[in-house]
C-alpha cells in the first residue's frame, strides 16, 4: 500500500477527482509539497479546499487519481498514513460531551503514547494555545475558538510529520493567532510538511512559502510566495487576478431609516 | 397570527421533506401507523361499543381503558416534539414573544401523521359519551383530559431538554417507579388490586365520574379537578418553556462522579469512557436499570423464583435494543470524521462502541448477581451470568450489522424514535433467541444440557467476532453515508 518513492514528496497527488452525484468538488488536482513547505490551499468559499483535505488525509475517498503523503498512499483503511499526519478539520471533529482535557488524555494514548507523556505534552500544548484555564471546558460549551485550539492541539499532539489545517486561524484571538503562526513557522522548519487553508491572505501571507488557489474545484494557480514578491505583486492581487472580484448589489437601502 | 401560520407552513414543508428524504423515517412512520390505524379498526369500534353499552348502564370500566389508552397515546407527543425542524432556539431570533413561541410549539406537532391519527382517533372515542347521563359535561371532561395529557406531554419534554431539571425531577420519579414495581413484584396480585384503588383518583377515572354522574352536584368536584390540573399543567408548561428557551443553560459539572466507576481500563479506556457516557444520556437505557431496581427491592422481602429474574435479563436487552441497534446513533458527522483522523481501524471503532454497551448493561444487571447468589446461591447466580453473556453476543452481533447497514438519528434524553420496527423487533428476535436457548438448557435435566450451552456460547461468539470485523470494514467505506444519514434525520 505505501510506496517509498513517494518518500522525497511530502504530499504528492495525480490526477485527482471527486464527485458528489453531478457536482464535480475537484477536478484533475496535481500537487507536489516538498518536506518542511508551508503550503497555503486558498480559495473562494465552495471552491473545493475542504474537500481537498478530506481527499489527502483520507477522509473522503476519491473517484479517480492517486495521492501519496509521507510515502503513504492515502486511503480511508491506511492506518499507518493517520499515525504519520495530524489534521485540524473544518468542523474541528471533537466529542460534544467531552471536555478538552479529556479530548487530549484519549487520543494520546491511540497514537501509542504513554499516559505520562500524553499528560505532559498535553500540558505544555494547553500553555501555549492559551487553554490551560479552560482545558476542564465541555466542547458543546466552549467557544468555537477553543474548539478550533482544542482541536489543534490534538492534531499536534503526536508529533505528526505532515499537518493539514484547515481554516486554523478563523475565530481564533490575536495573542494565540500569533502563538500559533510562530509554532508553524519554527515546525516547518524542522522538516514538518504543513498545508494550511485559510480565507485570511494578509495572515498566510506572511507565514506562507508556497501556495495553490483554487476555483471551483479546479487549481489555477501554484507558485511561491518569493515569485510573487519579486513580480512586485501582493497575494491579494494574484487571487483576486484569478478568483476575480465579486460582483456589488445595490444596498442602497440599508441604512436608510 | 400570519406569522404563527407561515412557520407552520414551513415546519410543515420541513417535516415532510425529511419523511420523503429518509427511508428510515418513512419506514417508522408507516409501521407506527398501520399499527395504529390496524387497532383503530379491529380493537376499538367493539371496545366503543361496549363502554357506550356500560355508560347507558351507569357503568365505567370500558371508557376508562378506552381513556387510559388514549391518555397514554398522547404522550407520544413527547417523542414527536423532539422531531420538530425548526426548533424554539431558531425561532428565538425572530421578533415573536413566548407565547406564540410556546402556540408554535405545541401546533408543530400535529405536523406528525401519527399526532393526527392520535388526535382523530380522540375524538372517535368521544362517541360512548353519547349514551353518557352527562353527555355534554362528560365531554368536556374528556377534552380536558386529552388537552392535560398533551400538555403534560410538552411539559415533560421541556423539562427534559434542561439539565438542571432533569437532575432534580427524574431522580424521585425513578424513586416512585421503584417503589411500586417493587410492591408489584413483591405482592403480586394484592399489589396490583393496591395499584388499582390508587389509579382510581386518576384524570381518565375523574372524566368516567362526570359522565355517569347521576347529579349535577357529582360533576363539580371531579371536573374541577381536571380544570384545575390544566391550569397547573399549563402554567408549568408556561413557566418551563420560557425558563427552556430563555434561560441560562447551568454549567456541566467538570467532574463526572458516575465515570470514575465505570471506566475501562488500557488503550480505548478513554474512548470506551465516551461511548458509556453517550449511551447512558438515552432514556431507553433507564427502564431496564429502574427495573432491576424493582425486582432487587422486591428481592429484599423475599426470595423470587429464578424465572422472574431470567426474564427480567431478556426484557433489559429488549428495552437497550434501539440503542445496540444504533450504535453510532448518538454521533454527529464531525464526530464520525475524528473516529477517522485517529489511528483506529473500522472493527476497532465497533469493538469501542460494544465495550461501551457492555459497560451499561453490566452496570444495568450488576445487582441481581448478588441478589441471585443470596437468594438462589451461585449455581443460579452463574446460569444469570451466562444467560446474559450470550444475549449480549447476541444483540452486539446483530446491532453491529444493522448500526453500519440501517443507522438513525437519536437524541440524548428521548427514546430512540426514527428507526425501523421492523429491523428492531427481528432485531429482538434474533438477539434473544440464544439466550433463551440457554435459559431452557440450564432448566432441563437433560444430560447433554451443559454441551448445548457450551455449543451456543461458542457459536454466538463466532457470530458475534465475525459481525465486528465485517461491520467494521463497512463503517470505513460507509462513514460518509451514515453521516449523511445522521444529519437528514436531525
Amino acid at each position: 500500500m505505501d510506496n517509498p518513492d513517494h518518500g522525497p514528496w511530502g504530499i504528492d497527488a495525480r490526477g485527482v477527482t471527486k464527485t458528489f452525484g453531478s457536482v464535480t468538488a475537484v477536478r484533475n488536482l496535481t500537487l507536489r509539497v516538498a518536506p518542511g513547505t508551508l503550503f497555503g490551499f486558498l480559495g473562494p468559499n465552495g471552491s473545493g479546499k475542504s474537500t481537498t483535505v478530506k481527499l489527502l488525509t483520507g477522509l473522503l475517498p476519491p473517484a479517480t487519481g492517486e495521492m501519496f503523503v509521507a510515502g503513504h498512499a492515502v486511503s480511508p483503511e491506511n492506518i499507518a498514513l493517520r499515525r504519520v499526519i495530524g489534521i485540524l478539520p473544518e468542523d474541528a471533529a471533537l466529542f460534544h460531551s467531552l471536555t478538552i482535557w479529556e479530548h487530549l488524555e484519549l487520543s494520546g494514548p491511540l497514537y501509542g503514547l504513554s499516559r505520562q507523556n500524553t499528560r505532559e505534552r498535553a500540558i505544555q500544548l494547553l500553555r501555549h494555545l492559551d487553554l490551560e484555564r479552560d482545558s476542564g471546558t465541555f466542547i458543546d460549551q466552549a467557544s468555537y475558538g477553543m474548539r478550533k485550539k482544542c482541536a489543534l492541539a490534538m492534531a499536534l499532539l503526536h508529533n505528526p510529520r505532515i499537518l493539514f489545517l484547515d481554516e486554523p486561524f478563523e475565530g481564533i484571538d490575536p495573542g494565540s493567532s500569533r502563538n500559533i503562526k510562530d509554532l508553524l513557522v519554527t515546525l516547518a522548519a524542522k522538516g514538518v510538511t504543513i498545508f494550511v487553508t485559510s480565507h485570511i491572505l494578509e495572515v498566510v501571507e506572511r507565514l506562507i512559502t508556497q501556495f495553490a488557489i483554487i476555483i471551483r474545484g479546479e487549481v489555477v494557480c501554484c507558485q511561491t510566495v518569493a515569485d510573487v514578491q519579486r513580480a512586485g505583486m501582493t497575494l491579494e492581487d494574484v487571487y483576486f487576478k484569478h478568483a476575480g472580484k465579486p460582483a456589488i448589489g445595490n444596498l442602497a437601502w440599508l441604512g436608510s431609516h | 397570527m400570519a406569522g404563527i401560520a407561515l412557520i407552520l407552513r414551513y415546519q410543515w414543508r420541513a417535516f415532510w421533506r425529511r419523511f420523503i428524504r429518509t427511508r428510515h423515517r418513512a419506514q417508522f412512520y408507516l409501521t407506527v401507523l398501520t399499527v395504529l390505524v390496524g387497532a383503530f379498526v379491529t380493537i376499538l369500534p367493539e371496545r366503543l361499543s361496549r363502554a357506550a353499552q356500560e355508560l347507558s348502564a351507569g357503568q365505567t370500566t370500558s371508557m376508562d381503558g378506552v381513556l387510559w389508552t388514549f391518555g397514554v397515546l398522547w404522550l407520544f407527543v413527547l417523542v414527536e416534539d423532539a422531531n420538530v425542524s425548526l426548533t424554539t432556539r431558531h425561532l428565538r431570533t425572530f421578533p415573536i414573544d413566548t407565547r406564540r413561541l410556546l402556540f408554535v410549539r405545541i401546533l408543530s406537532v400535529f405536523c406528525s401523521p401519527v399526532a393526527l391519527l392520535i388526535a382523530c382517533g380522540s375524538v372517535f372515542s368521544l362517541w360512548p359519551l353519547l349514551f353518557a347521563r352527562q353527555t355534554i359535561l362528560g365531554t368536556i371532561a374528556a377534552l380536558l383530559l386529552f388537552a392535560l395529557a398533551l400538555v403534560s406531554a410538552m411539559c415533560a419534554s421541556t423539562v427534559l431538554s434542561v439539565a438542571e431539571w432533569r437532575r432534580r425531577l427524574l431522580a424521585p420519579m425513578a424513586v416512585i417507579g421503584i417503589a411500586l414495581g417493587a410492591v408489584f413484584l413483591a405482592q403480586g396480585v394484592q399489589g396490583v388490586a393496591r395499584l388499582r384503588t390508587v389509579a382510581a383518583g386518576t384524570p381518565p377515572n375523574l372524566v368516567s365520574a362526570v359522565s355517569v354522574a347521576a347529579t349535577p352536584l357529582a360533576v363539580i368536584v371531579p371536573l374541577t379537578t381536571l380544570v384545575v390540573m390544566n391550569a397547573v399543567v399549563c402554567l408549568l408548561l408556561f413557566w418551563s418553556f420560557r425558563r427552556s428557551v430563555f434561560g441560562e443553560s447551568a454549567k456541566q459539572p467538570t467532574g463526572r462522579s458516575v465515570d470514575r466507576v465505570l471506566w475501562f481500563p488500557g488503550r480505548f479506556g478513554g474512548l470506551v469512557r465516551m461511548e458509556q457516557h453517550y449511551f447512558r444520556k438515552t432514556l431507553d437505557v433507564w427502564p431496564g436499570l429502574l427495573l432491576v431496581l424493582a425486582v432487587s427491592v422486591a428481592s429484599l422481602f423475599g426470595p423470587l423464583p429464578p424465572i422472574v429474574h431470567q426474564s427480567i435479563i431478556v426484557i433489559v436487552f429488549l428495552f437497550n435494543i434501539n440503542v445496540i441497534m444504533n450504535c453510532f446513533g448518538l454521533n454527529t458527522s464531525a464526530e464520525l470524521n475524528r473516529y477517522a483522523i485517529l489511528p483506529l481501524r473500522g472493527t476497532q471503532v465497533l469493538l469501542v462502541k460494544n465495550l461501551g454497551l457492555t459497560v451499561i448493561v453490566g452496570a444495568q444487571l450488576a445487582l441481581l448477581i448478588p441478589i441471585a447468589i443470596w437468594r438462589s446461591g451461585p449455581f443460579e447466580a452463574g446460569a444469570e451470568v451466562l444467560a446474559a453473556a450470550v444475549l449480549l453476543l447476541a444483540h452486539l452481533a446483530w446491532g453491529n450489522l444493522v448500526s453500519v447497514t440501517a443507522p438513525f438519528k437519536m437524541q440524548f434524553y428521548r427514546f430512540a424514535s426514527n428507526g425501523a420496527p421492523l429491523t428492531t423487533m427481528v432485531g429482538g428476535t434474533i438477539g434473544s433467541t440464544p439466550g433463551i436457548v440457554v435459559l431452557s438448557l440450564l432448566n432441563s435435566e437433560s444430560s447433554v444440557s451443559a454441551a448445548a450451552i457450551a455449543g451456543v456460547l461458542l457459536l454466538s461468539l463466532v457470530v458475534y467476532l465475525v459481525s465486528l470485523h465485517w461491520s467494521g470494514r463497512r463503517f470505513e467505506h460507509r462513514r460518509h453515508i451514515i453521516a449523511e444519514r445522521l444529519l437528514l434525520t436531525i
